[in-house]
């Protein structure tokens, strides 16, 4: 019944978005509006469809109904209702009707909002976004089709992944990052329709930037939440693994950040245009090359649940995007050229353009080591590896020199920099750096890596705030503003400058807890018996027992631990070995005390001659995770009774963890901040500086 | 708004076709089946405990074409490949051929238990500390090790045994001294 | 502007003295045996898991395998024999960074080369731009950030 109202509903929907996207074209080719019109019905009813479809599977994944394949293949009656309604994209046919919703909604938001404006643009920018829509919609009905029906119908399924019900984050990250995926094809309809009628204006690089920023949010956001969800449920102690389907979501989240400046370059100068829109090819590239790699088990991975037919249809879709839009990009050229014109050397568009060059680096580096181990196979036969020494070798050198930059970008004015300007805002973040790398030293913190990381994102912080507090100095002399009053215009003035500076202040957070994870971490095993304690780090972990309990899908086997430090309490943590129905493989999940924020103490904890701090804080650290693994309950031996068993655990003290999920959070709310929209104002800042004309214009006004 | 495609936008292929040959090539192979760099070396040798309590060297079985599987009872895949193993020791078994099953992080128990459900009187032996599948170079089981007479390693299957494998490898290893 | 030349050069002699001396006082007095287990595990991959070290796995093969090196360790092996003692079991396929010999350089080079080129080549295109904008008279970007300012000071008013 489901099944043949989805294929129904999908059959359908494939139909009109061919139909409407060959519309669109022709209304692009005609200029014909009432096709442009019947065109936008039809972007509606796929969404409308589409949408039918996803409830489709919802009822029956919710009603059990095993009679429909994916069903079977994903849904048990033991799975809580919360992991049921998520399973939708817990394999592979259920994530690409997923996606093909997502899509639609972008579709349908992107052309409601934008009904009445860039008319010219809508033909193409409908016909591509439908014939992507197209492509996804066959998979449904063809190789992916998640509506197959299964006869006789099982009575019950194996339910979903281990991995994909432990933990309620699956319902948030993979949504996330697929929102992020899929938004990219906007931008990247939006760059081909603007090459396909002529060459992008200013006008129309602000609406790509928009429609950018919106997956830029969803990847930033997605991402974080990935290395939360890893560092949380994968018990390694740790949160970013440089496994295949981490790398490929970072990839566009960097081209995209690359192009969020290099467009600044554009706007300004007129200048960079084939590159900043071979960015935006890129971004989306990359996004189709993220879901084929999470999807297909092309490359092993903890992802890769999933082997499927489904890679044949994809594989041929990127070649035909790749080479269509390259090709359009390369036809354009010419005519995208631009004499490209700078007054100084040094000066924001130079460091915007080495900004470019390190993200273009980062993401190669990513790109090949990911790639590398099917390259080698290819074209040698042998089998290779690449993992963390070789991502951190090459990548971390480039992320010290894009620190740099972060510090030094935004102390550069646009078109010239004049030296007093520059060394009187170079001067202070400069002895703040000094300071800072000083002062650690002098605490007794060590780790050349790690303190040129403290360094340099000291440097780049304190530019960045000097920056706004300056910017607000200004404003407040100008215009005799109490500073809140003053800050407030001034950050709506410019939303799009203050958030960039607000996401900088996450990514710098986010650098410092990593450097500080990475570098400092403390780790210890020890196998336990009830009431016997091992000590880490200032803390004391005292085994209290086994706490195992059932639930409908899964047995969880805990192991309190009381947690102490010094003389006071801590709670109690209890990391447990799940043990699920349809696996044979307990899954592991640790036990966290997460204590968010925080400065520097956690950074020095047990391993200076200060004072601990944590004593006047009620025993908290409030900068260092306490972090516990359950390794192995002792099961040798059935007769001794259950509660004396022993277990193995592993610890770790991570320190300043919790400053890249502050960081991540404030990247997310940066991005937001800049696509609030501003009421256009004629300001040098926004327009651009051609100085002497400006000059010209002022005496006009 | 019709525009002739000029020769220069050919040169996206020069991008798209590695790319995509590339990732078609990787639809291809199989991620667990590395390749030993042990095979025409001589065999890693143990002396371990079988799960029956008796104690099995690697040493006493030269002489014979060994069939080295390791497993697990919690292996699904091992399950699948069982009723293959225990034909085929039917056949070579009266050939000289022997089979030794190498259990896997697994308790001698649950290993009992499996060959006591599903058939297969060849040995196992319990392997502490996993050395034996370290030295071996053990990705992920099933896998099988096929060494000949002179204790020098001639195949490794990766994942379920298939009947081919185990009637081309030990055809093989028989027919070339005997 | 001179007197703040002098400000800068100390304040980044300070930071090369600085980062010098910690790079220095890095040196590591004595590595524990849980360090030098952690290092070479990090070097490896688990076998049967997806991309994770054997340091970072928690599969009972890893556990295995860093028992494994520690009791090399202890044996008195260096860090290469224990490498190439993993080596000649599972092949290079083991190692977490490709060989830098043969293809493996391919990955080591082609990202130093990437950066470089670029380098170059944005450096020259850079003083081609700035050649052809030495005409914009940059004269008239003095006192740019102070209308930059002045204007941001100035926007209310027009509310």
């Amino acid at each position: 019944m489901i099944s043949t109202l989805g294929h129904l509903v999908t059959l359908l929907a494939f139909g009109i978005a061919i139909a409407g996207s060959a519309m669109s074209f022709e209304a692009w080719r005609s200029g014909n509006q009432r096709l442009l019109r019947q065109a936008r019905l039809a972007v509606f009813l796929v969404l409308g469809l589409v949408s039918a479809a996803v409830l489709l599977m919802e009822i029956a994944l919710v009603g059990h109904d095993f009679s429909v394949r994916y069903v079977a293949d994903v849904g048990s009656r033991e799975t809580p209702l919360y992991y049921t309604i998520i399973s939708l994209w817990a394999a592979l046919e259920g994530s690409i009707l997923f996606w093909t919703f997502l899509l639609s909604l972008y579709t349908g938001v992107f052309l409601q909002v934008y009904r009445n404006r860039f008319v010219s643009l809508q033909p193409a920018t409908t016909g591509i976004l439908l014939a992507i829509s197209s492509f996804f919609l066959y998979v449904i009905i063809g190789p992916g089709d998640p509506f197959r029906s299964i006869s006789p119908a099982p009575l019950d399924g194996p339910g979903p992944n281990p991995l994909l019900q432990n933990h309620w984050m699956m319902g948030v990250h993979p949504v996330l990052l697929y929102c992020g995926y899929v938004g990219l094809s906007v931008p990247f309809a939006l760059a081909m329709a603007s090459l396909m009628t002529g060459t992008p204006s200013n006008e129309v690089l602000r609406l790509i930037r928009r429609w950018a920023l919106v997956p830029w949010i969803f990847l930033s956001l997605g991402i974080v939440a990935g290395m939360w969800w890893a560092y949380a449920v994968l018990g390694w102690g740790g949160y970013w693994s440089w496994d295949p389907v981490e790398n490929v979501s970072v990839m566009p989240w960097l081209v995209t950040t690359a192009f969020l400046h290099s467009l600044q370059v554009q706007e300004r100068r007129q200048m960079l245009k084939t590159w900043t829109m071979s960015l935006v090819i890129a971004a989306f590239v990359f996004s189709l090359l993220g879901t084929f790699i999470t999807r297909s088990g092309v490359l092993e991975s903890v992802h890769s649940f999933t082997q499927s037919g489904v890679g044949p249809a994809f594989l041929v879709f990127l070649g035909v995007i790749l080479t269509g839009s390259l090709g359009l990009l390369l036809a354009r050229s010419r005519e995208l050229q631009a004499p490209g014109a700078l007054e100084a050397t040094v000066c924001r568009e130079t460091a915007f353009m080495f900004n470019n060059l390190l993200l273009i680096a980062m993401t190669f580096v990513i790109l090949l080591g990911t790639l590398f181990p099917l390259i080698a196979e290819a074209l040698q036969g042998t089998q290779l590896s690449v993992g963390a020494p070789y991502f951190d070798h090459l990548g971390v050198p480039i992320g010290v020199a894009l620190l740099f930059l972060m510090g030094v970008g935004p102390s550069l004015p646009w078109g010239a920099a004049r030296m007093e300007d520059l060394q009187y805002r170079l001067l202070p973040p400069v002895v703040a750096c000094t300071a800072t790398v000083l002062f650690l030293l002098l605490l007794g913190v060590r780790g050349a890596g790690a303190l040129t990381t403290f360094g340099l994102a000291s440097f780049a912080l304190a530019v960045t705030v000097l920056r706004i507090t300056a910017d607000i100095g200004a404003r407040k002399r100008g215009t005799h503003e109490r500073w809140p009053r003053a800050t407030r215009r001034l950050f709506a003035a410019n939303p799009r400058r203050y958030g960039g500076y607000t996401a900088h202040v996450g990514v710098l957070l986010a650098v410092i807890g990593i450097a500080a994870s990475q570098t400092y971490q403390m780790r210890s095993a020890a196998t336990l018996h009830p009431g016997q304690s091992m000590r880490l780090d200032g803390y004391t972990m005292t085994y209290v027992g086994l706490r195992p309990h059932g639930e409908s899908n899964r047995m969880v086997l805990g192991a309190a631990f009381m947690v102490r430090r010094g003389t006071s309490s801590l709670g109690t943590l209890q990391p447990s070995v799940n043990i699920y129905a349809n696996s044979t493989q307990p899954v592991i999940t640790p036990a966290v005390r997460e204590e968010p924020g925080g400065m520097l103490t956690g950074l020095l904890s047990g391993r200076n001659p200060l004072p601990d701090l944590a004593p006047l804080l009620n025993g908290r650290n409030p900068f260092e995770d306490v972090y516990l693994v359950l390794m192995n309950v002792d099961t040798g031996n059935a007769s001794i009774h259950r509660a004396s068993r022993s277990v193995t655990v592993q610890a770790y003290i991570n320190p300043m963890v919790g400053f890249i999920w502050l960081g991540g959070v404030l990247l997310g709310l940066g991005g937001l901040f800049a696509l609030v929209p501003v009421r256009r104002r004629r300001m040098v800042t926004e327009v651009a500086p051609e100085p002497v004309r400006l000059h010209a214009e002022e005496a006009a006004v | 708004m019709r525009f002739l495609i000029p020769k220069r936008a050919l040169w996206s292929l020069v991008i798209a076709v590695p790319l995509v040959a590339l990732l078609a090539f990787g639809f291809q192979r199989n991620p667990d089946a590395v390749a030993s760099p042990l095979i025409d070396k001589p065999a890693p040798t143990f002396q371990l405990h079988t799960i029956d309590g008796r104690t099995l060297s690697l040493a006493s079985l030269r002489g014979h074409p060994v069939v080295l599987n390791f497993w697990a009872s919690w292996c699904t895949a091992c399950i699948d490949e069982h009723p293959m193993l225990i034909s085929a020791w039917h056949t070579y078994q009266r050939r000289g051929v022997e089979f030794v099953g190498v259990v896997y992080d697994d308790t001698a128990g649950d290993a009992r238990d499996f060959l006591r459900q599903r058939g297969g009187s060849w040995p196992s032996v319990e392997d502490p500390g996993q050395q034996t599948a370290i030295d071996y170079g053990v990705v992920k089981i099933p896998e099988t090790y096929f060494i000949d007479r002179h204790g020098v390693v001639r195949y490794k299957s990766s994942g379920e045994v298939t009947p081919q494998i185990l009637s081309r490898q030990l055809g093989r290893m028989l027919g070339k001294t005997a | 502007m001179r007197r703040y030349s002098g400000w800068i050069a100390i304040g980044w002699l300070l930071l090369v003295c600085g980062v010098a001396l910690v790079a220095y006082g890095n040196k590591p007095p004595k590595q524990s045996l849980d360090d030098r287990v952690r290092a070479v595990a990090q070097q490896l991959r688990c076998p049967q898991c997806n991309g994770e070290s054997v340091a970072d796995s928690p599969a009972s093969i890893s556990t295995s395998i860093r028992a494994d090196i520690r009791r090399r360790l202890l044996a008195g092996q260096s860090d290469d024999q224990i490498k190439q003692y993993f080596v000649s079991r599972y092949g290079d396929w083991i190692l977490l960074s490709p060989p830098q010999s043969g293809i493996g350089n391919v990955a080591w080079l082609a990202p130093p080369l990437l950066v470089l080129g670029g380098v170059g080549l944005l450096l020259t295109l850079v003083t081609d731009w700035r050649r052809r904008g030495k005409g914009v008279a940059p004269a008239g970007s003095e006192g740019y950030l102070e209308r930059v300012r002045a204007e941001l000071a100035a926007d209310s008013f027009a509310e």
